[in-house]
């Protein structure tokens, strides 16, 4: 990757040509631990500040350790179990000096936090004086402000008048507080405002978190204000580079993946460690302790870098004097032998008239190991995520998870292939956006390009930061689109996700799935539910969503509880719509290709793992105001007894209207069921098949890569829903307002007697959504379409768009009270985000539609009561 | 042991009032927020509105006997089964206001409304209507006669019954019955008139269906009703014994005949029945000889043997015990807290079980301590905190004393505790550990050597826990009178040995689980009846800090208790008055919660009393308002 160069401007000297008084001196050896959220755990990542402290005392072999996360609070520490609490962390670090970071979750609260907020911060503060983590004196608290949030020209970005506001008194307050317990402050609202009107272009890729070009820029300013100098110039590229591969080491050990597995309740699981009778066990916890050790060993193998390079010299990072890590025998030492791809496909059997063909595997792909998740892109090429590592990389590993391209042959089968993004740990989930990809690195969801056209990636923001990753395949996985261009990242359960976003901080405890806007940064609670792990998750043609919650393949219809729910509270138990015959499942997807017949359109395909190794078809009808599913005859099924390590584990539409599905290929598959450091985990084998309707013609793949917009807009007509996201991912390429114009022209010129007219015009809205550019008239149209499957996709819409639509709570009202049971549920699922009583009055209205009264709709009630209780809290 | 024991052994908890003037407390009150609830709506929507509020919300709903809206709130109140007869009463009463009717009138009509599947309630409603003076029933004679002669369900009908008894003679109904095939109904609906003399008035009717040639539900219905109609208890016992002899009902018979005093058994007949059911259990095949029916049956068969002379009776208990273990049955009282039987005998070194129910609404356990070790082991219970021990069980003290416990049981449940009994005679006391329940809720298990020893020396059964479901009403006259009735020396030697002061302080003494007590009296003035009344009704006013909330955790387990402090991490909880039996739940473990309508407070501490000792207790409460001194 591209780093930005560390060359600092003079322009540091024009913010303050007088020195202030040093709030700090530093004494060699320090240990400085950074605590508090998103801004400083942003700043292990570019370093700015660090180098330059580090830059000005050569001779100091100073020790940073950052144990910031985002959304963390003076009072609030949301962890997995057993993480460590602050205390313990800041005792393990041994820290003599704290940087404190806090205010900005906590601004939120408004004037009405404001007491606590400060009450909280002086006890941190009077606790902190009682404190002898280093063992050499009290630690020194320098407290900082939170930055003030950038107010951006694109009309994407959020506004940012009220999060100043809140900002700006908790600054104050914050000032107040340190003043009186004598800490020192450093007040970086006032700095940043100061940079941001002198700016070229924005320091903020979201108006709150810094980019790397941001940390950098204003770096010198913190620097100048805590030692009352200037800081350090000239080429410091060297310095940054060895500070960040220290951090990111310390990173992987501070916020290792699988820490439910690690430190949390799964890591007592014991094992024993040989097939010995009477042979000593030894639990996850032993093994993934010693393998933190080492991560510590590490991390100080390479600050000795640091110091060597701060002194002017350099030192090649030697870890051979890592401690052992203790090994075991597999508790599965029958393993069966793997048949090859091309054998193991006799052992399938499959619905009448499908064929399955090999398209890749790791024998002629070697990196083509342990596939998670794949898609097509805009170009028709594959994506897959490859996760060998799995459960999670060693610190002495050298082969890591990758995100791999193939690009297919007319035939379907592999003509090229190449690494977009190699270095990886658990890449569970990715999505294509722009011009790039959105790829799950927890904690973080990074956004990643390839801004040279070499077919790799070189540029990267951290755009969602804090999910949590406690159990690794718990950890966000099918990144589904909607129809309107938000995508959907997820949580099982032990995790405790909290994310920082510029509406505040989100968090959640276990089972949760997000909705997450990229273009606006918009990012909430879809739908928190007593999950174990929600796998499945997947939208139809008209945008109605069905969630699998994998571990016991209960597959839900999501509108019904998907309404907004206060935290913490989560929704309650709702029925399953399809009596699913095995468990569990590992993806599902809705089979929408015109190279299968006509019975197979639509059909609800769901993979599943273990006792059924194969994928299972229903379809759906309609229950009342939700579906129901009718198991059809299987799609495939693998013979266990000769293929037993199958797992058929994600499947896709390619643009040919084939299936394509990826085989997991592993006998070893449970995180729990075997330690985690079992040598059999396989980390050799993974396929790439592709399913077939014998004598029917493949599609002829609709172009979409650099098409032009009105092109594009016209493939929306396609009846298949993966080509039409994604033209809609190609569109969001282009400027909005072409798309938009393009849009309605389109949308003016459909022929009103087309059958699928009414869905054209839904596309249409969907764009509009996908662009964030509101268009009441067009909404209003559809909110009474003739059609009620897109009178429901308006109500949706009309649910984001609330805050932007004259009386929607009017609009509501109709829809509430529509003749069709989907559109009034939609109705009472938008409700919900209203957060006053009125609402809950357009709610009920649905009732009186109802046919029996005694007796409402299974859905209808269950909906209305989840909104009901969201709604209880407000007047 | 005898009753005096029991008698004496009285807790009281005198619920807090949400008029109780400010006073210092250990926590803040959560608090339960007022709903919002559109009244204004069609039926529909009103109707789901307040079937989600749970019954604590629904009691804070607005309502006034004043307007229409209001009546889907009364009439929501009356068919939610745990919430009190007394506010379904208030909820009658302005019902009948706004509908410009009577209360009967109202309770008929919730009947009808009463859904298919909830006879508790319909039973619940059927007490409300036969409360109401015969005058006005006798108004509703038709509306009665159509309930009860229509196609409501069972329930319902059998309330209509019930009331119909007291608007026309014996015969007449009897016919209308019979010409309404509601014959069974009328017999179910018996037992619940208050009035002896008017059940006594069928005994000529129904004593001709103890045949075994009557359809069986018939003849069940009517063994259960034969067996309460004073003054004709000698033939009750006869017809019922003849049904034994004939292999009719057995099992219903000896229920039916057990609630036959055993004073007015008569004794000719007692050795025939007892060889009869001797043959009758002999008959029950080994594997269901643990099974109610069977436990019924032997029972009555040893209650009996233990009547007859030694010589006749013991060959009848030994052949009784041959047959399975030796069971002994236990229930809890509804209410009491108390067991249904304050003696159990079992021979020295002979195996036993002990079939445990609590029929209560509360949890409790059974504990069997060494002689002379309840109260040590009753308070080393009290100190525990909630957590279970290695064999899941809860305020189990792990101590020598203990011989034997059960589980702690939720209501509805049952365990039962097998074991040989200890080998050196004497009384061993048993109890439920339950934190502030030990004072009051014991009995004995008498280990004899010889059983017929035993028995030839102890001739008489124990005696009966005489219960009276007392009402306010009932000392209306004699504390409104200028001379106050009760003796409060006496009073104070009751609240002194009685288990009052294990939830609820007086002065500066006791427990503070429960309200201050003179608080309450002086917030009521020390007015008797009134307190009486909270006594009584301990759930018509709660004062929200002492509210009780039903807690459902992710790991299927529910805790009850009363919030004492609310956080992010977690509710700490008071499930009980030991200091120990604070706990804190953390948040994620909670799935539910429910505030309760239903005070902790048991609702029958005072039925197992005399009325001179209801009035001397009150007495002592009047006076003793004073805080205590060093």
């Amino acid at each position: 990757m591209k780093r930005l160069s560390f060359l600092f401007a003079f322009a540091v000297f024009a913010t303050s040509l007088t020195a202030a008084p040093a709030l700090l001196g530093l004494k060699p050896g320090d240990h400085i631990c950074l605590v508090g959220g998103a801004l400083p755990d942003r700043m292990q990542h570019h370093g700015g500040l660090e180098t330059l402290i580090t830059a000005k005392h050569p001779a100091h072999d100073l020790v940073f350790r950052n144990l910031a996360a985002s959304g963390d609070e003076v009072a609030t520490w949301h962890r997995s179990e057993n993480f460590g609490t602050r205390e313990q962390w800041l005792t393990q670090t041994k820290a003599d000096v704290i940087f404190a970071f806090y205010g900005f979750n906590e601004s939120f609260k408004g004037e009405a936090g404001l007491g606590k907020f400060k009450a909280d911060l002086g006890k941190f503060l009077q606790e902190a004086k009682t404190k002898n983590y280093g063992g050499k004196g009290v630690a020194r608290v320098v407290l900082f402000s939170p930055i003030a949030a950038e107010k951006q020209a694109d009309p994407n970005q959020p506004s940012t008048e009220a999060t100043n506001a809140n900002l700006k008194q908790y600054s104050a307050a914050m000032a107040e507080v340190a003043q009186a317990n004598e800490v020192p402050f450093v007040d970086l609202f006032a700095i940043s405002q100061g940079l941001y009107a002198k700016a070229k272009a924005p320091m903020t890729f979201n108006t709150i978190h810094l980019t790397e070009a941001g940390d950098l820029a204003i770096a010198p300013d913190i620097f100048r204000a805590l030692f009352g100098a200037a800081a350090p110039s000239g080429n410091l590229d060297s310095l940054r580079a060895a500070v960040l591969e220290k951090n990111k080491e310390w990173q992987a050990r501070y916020r290792t993946v699988d820490g439910f597995n690690v430190y949390g309740g799964r890591s007592k699981l014991t094992f024993p460690v040989s097939k010995e009778k009477g042979a000593p066990k030894i639990t996850n916890f032993d093994v993934m302790q010693q393998e933190m050790a080492q991560r510590d060993v590490k991390t100080a193998n390479r600050e000795k870098r640091i110091w060597a390079v701060a002194a002017g010299k350099d030192l090649k990072v030697d870890d051979s004097n890592l401690p052992v890590v203790a090994s075991l025998e597999s508790n599965r030492p029958d393993i069966k032998p793997f048949l090859s791809g091309e054998a193991s496909i006799k052992h399938m059997t499959v619905a009448k008239g499908c064929k399955v063909s090999l398209v890749a595997s790791e024998e002629s792909h070697p990196a083509l190991v342990s596939p998670v998740q794949m898609a097509f892109d805009t170009k028709g090429r594959l994506w897959v995520a490859a996760w060998p590592s799995y459960p999670e990389l060693r610190p002495t590993d050298k082969v890591f998870d990758k995100l791999l391209v193939f690009e297919l042959d007319a035939q379907g089968r592999v003509a090229k292939s190449t690494t977009f993004l190699d270095g990886l740990n658990c890449p569970t989930g990715f999505q294509f956006y722009k011009d790039g990809v959105l790829i799950m690195q927890a904690p973080d969801l990074w956004f990643v390009r390839d801004t040279d056209g070499d077919g790799k990636a070189d540029w990267k923001e951290r755009v969602i930061m804090g999910m949590d990753s406690a159990d690794t395949h718990h950890t966000t996985n099918a990144m589904a689109y909607e129809p309107g261009g938000a995508t959907y990242l997820s949580d099982g359960v032990f995790h405790r996700t909290q994310v920082e976003t510029p509406q505040g901080p989100v968090r959640n405890s276990d089972g949760c799935i997000y909705r997450y806007e990229p273009l606006t940064h918009k990012f909430e609670r879809y739908v928190p539910y007593g999950f174990a792990n929600p796998h499945g998750r997947v939208f139809d043609y008209w945008g109605t969503d069905f969630i699998t919650d994998a571990t016991g393949n209960s597959n839900y219809f999501a509108p019904a509880f998907s309404g907004f729910i206060p935290e913490p509270k989560k929704h309650s138990g709702l029925k399953t719509f399809w009596k699913n015959p095995s468990r569990p499942c590992p993806a599902t997807t809705i089979l929408s290709s015109r190279h299968f017949p006509e019975e197979f359109q639509g059909n609800f395909l769901n993979l599943n793992v273990i006792g059924f190794q194969g994928i299972f078809r229903a379809k759906f009808s309609a229950d009342g105001a939700g579906v129901k599913g009718e198991s059809l005859d299987h799609l495939l099924q693998g013979d266990n007894a000769m293929i037993p390590n199958f797992r058929p584990i994600c499947a896709a539409v390619a643009p040919d209207g084939s299936l394509y599905f990826c085989d997991w290929a592993k006998e070893l598959i449970g995180h729990m069921q075997h330690h985690i450091r079992d040598p059999h985990r396989d980390k050799a084998h993974g396929r790439i098949y592709r399913i077939t309707f014998e004598g029917r013609p493949l599609l002829k793949p609709v172009k979409i890569d650099g098409e032009p917009i009105e092109a594009l807009v016209e493939a929306l007509k396609t009846p298949e829903d993966d080509v039409r996201t994604r033209a809609k991912i190609e569109l969001s390429k282009h400027d909005s307002a072409k798309v938009i114009a393009a849009t309605k022209k389109w949308a003016a010129a459909l022929d009103k007697s087309d059958k699928d007219y009414q869905h054209h015009l839904t596309e249409a809205l969907w764009v509009h959504q996908w662009h964030n550019v509101v268009d009441e008239a067009l909404l209003k149209q559809m909110l009474r379409s003739p059609n009620h499957n897109a009178r429901a996709a308006a109500t949706r819409v009309l649910c984001y768009w609330r805050d932007r639509v004259k009386e929607p709570l009017a609009l509501l009202k109709v829809q509430a009270t529509d003749e069709h049971p989907r559109v009034r549920l939609e109705a009472i699922r938008a409700c919900s985000f209203f957060k006053t009583s009125a609402a809950a009055e357009v709610a009920l209205e649905a009732l009186d539609k109802e046919a029996d009264p005694k007796k409402p709709d299974y859905y209808i009630k269950y909906t209305l009561d989840e909104t009901l209780k969201a709604l209880s809290d407000f007047k | 042991m005898n009753c005096r024991l029991l008698v004496a052994l009285c807790g009281v908890w005198i619920a807090g009032c949400a008029l109780a003037a400010p006073h210092e407390h250990a926590h803040d009150a959560p608090k339960i927020d007022k709903p919002i609830v559109f009244l204004d709506k069609s039926p529909r929507i009103v109707a789901f509105q307040l079937a989600r509020l749970p019954d604590a919300q629904l009691l804070l709903v607005d309502r006034e006997p004043t307007h229409l809206k209001y009546i889907p709130v009364y009439e929501a109140i009356l068919l939610r089964p745990a919430i009190p007869a007394n506010l379904k009463q208030d909820a009658v009463a302005a019902l009948a206001k706004i509908n410009k009717s009577d209360a009967a009138t109202e309770i008929l009509g919730a009947l009808k409304r009463l859904p298919e599947d909830q006879s508790a309630l319909a039973v619940g409603l059927a007490k409300l209507l036969i409360a109401q003076p015969a005058a006005a029933l006798k108004k509703h004679h038709a509306a009665l006669q159509e309930i009860a002669g229509g196609d409501s369900p069972a329930a319902v009908r059998q309330a209509a019954f019930a009331a119909l008894a007291a608007t026309q003679p014996a015969d007449a109904l009897w016919n209308f019955a019979e010409e309404k095939s509601g014959t069974a109904y009328l017999l179910i609906a018996l037992p619940l008139v208050p009035d002896a003399a008017v059940r006594a008035a069928f005994y000529a009717k129904t004593a001709p269906l103890l045949q075994a040639s009557t359809d069986a539900p018939l003849r069940r219905a009517a063994v259960a009703a034969v067996a309460r109609m004073p003054g004709h208890e000698a033939a009750a016992f006869a017809a019922l014994a003849a049904l034994v002899a004939a292999d009719a009902d057995v099992a219903d018979c000896a229920r039916a005949l057990a609630a036959i005093p055993k004073a007015q058994w008569p004794a000719a007949a007692l050795q025939k029945l007892a060889t009869d059911l001797l043959t009758r259990a002999k008959a029950i095949p080994q594997s269901q000889r643990t099974e109610n029916d069977y436990l019924d049956i032997a029972q009555l068969g040893l209650d009996l043997a233990a009547k007859l002379p030694r010589e006749t009776g013991a060959p009848i208990r030994q052949a009784f015990a041959a047959l399975g273990v030796n069971v002994l049955r236990l229930r809890t009282l509804h209410e009491q807290m108390l067991f249904d039987r304050a003696l159990l005998v079992v021979e020295a070194g002979r195996p036993v079980e002990v079939f445990f129910e609590n029929t209560d609404v509360m949890p409790h356990n059974w504990v069997l301590a060494a002689i002379g070790a309840a109260d040590a082991v009753g308070a080393a219970a009290e100190k525990m905190p909630p957590k279970p021990d290695a064999l899941g069980r809860v305020h189990v003290p792990d101590m020598p004393q203990v011989l034997q416990a059960s589980r702690m049981l939720n209501p509805g449940e049952h365990a039962r505790i097998a074991f040989t009994a200890p080998k050196v005679p004497g009384d061993y006391p048993f109890l439920c550990t339950f934190p502030g329940h030990w004072q009051r809720m014991r009995g004995v298990l008498k280990v004899v050597g010889d059983m017929e020893t035993y028995l030839a020396q102890n001739p008489t059964a124990p005696v009966e826990i005489k219960i009276t479901e007392w009402k306010s009403a009932d000392f209306a006259a004699a504390l409104t009178a200028t001379t106050a009735a009760g003796d409060p020396a006496r009073g104070k030697a009751v609240f002194a040995k009685a288990a009052c002061a294990s939830c609820h302080q007086l002065g500066a003494e006791g427990v503070a689980f429960g309200p201050n007590l003179s608080d309450s009296i002086k917030r009521l003035k020390g007015d008797g009846l009134a307190m009486l009344t909270e006594i009584l009704e301990p759930s018509r006013t709660i004062d929200e800090k002492y509210r009780n909330y039903n807690f459902d955790l992710t790991d299927d387990e529910t805790v009850n208790g009363l919030i004492l402090k609310e956080d992010a991490a977690g509710v700490t909880l008071r499930t009980g008055p030991g200091e120990a039996q604070v706990q804190t739940l953390p948040k994620k473990m909670i799935k539910t919660r429910r505030p309760s309508a239903l005070s902790l407070m048991p609702a029958g501490l005072l039925n197992t009393l005399a009325r001179e000792e209801v009035l001397d207790l009150l007495a002592y409460l009047r006076t003793a308002n004073a805080p205590a001194r060093p």
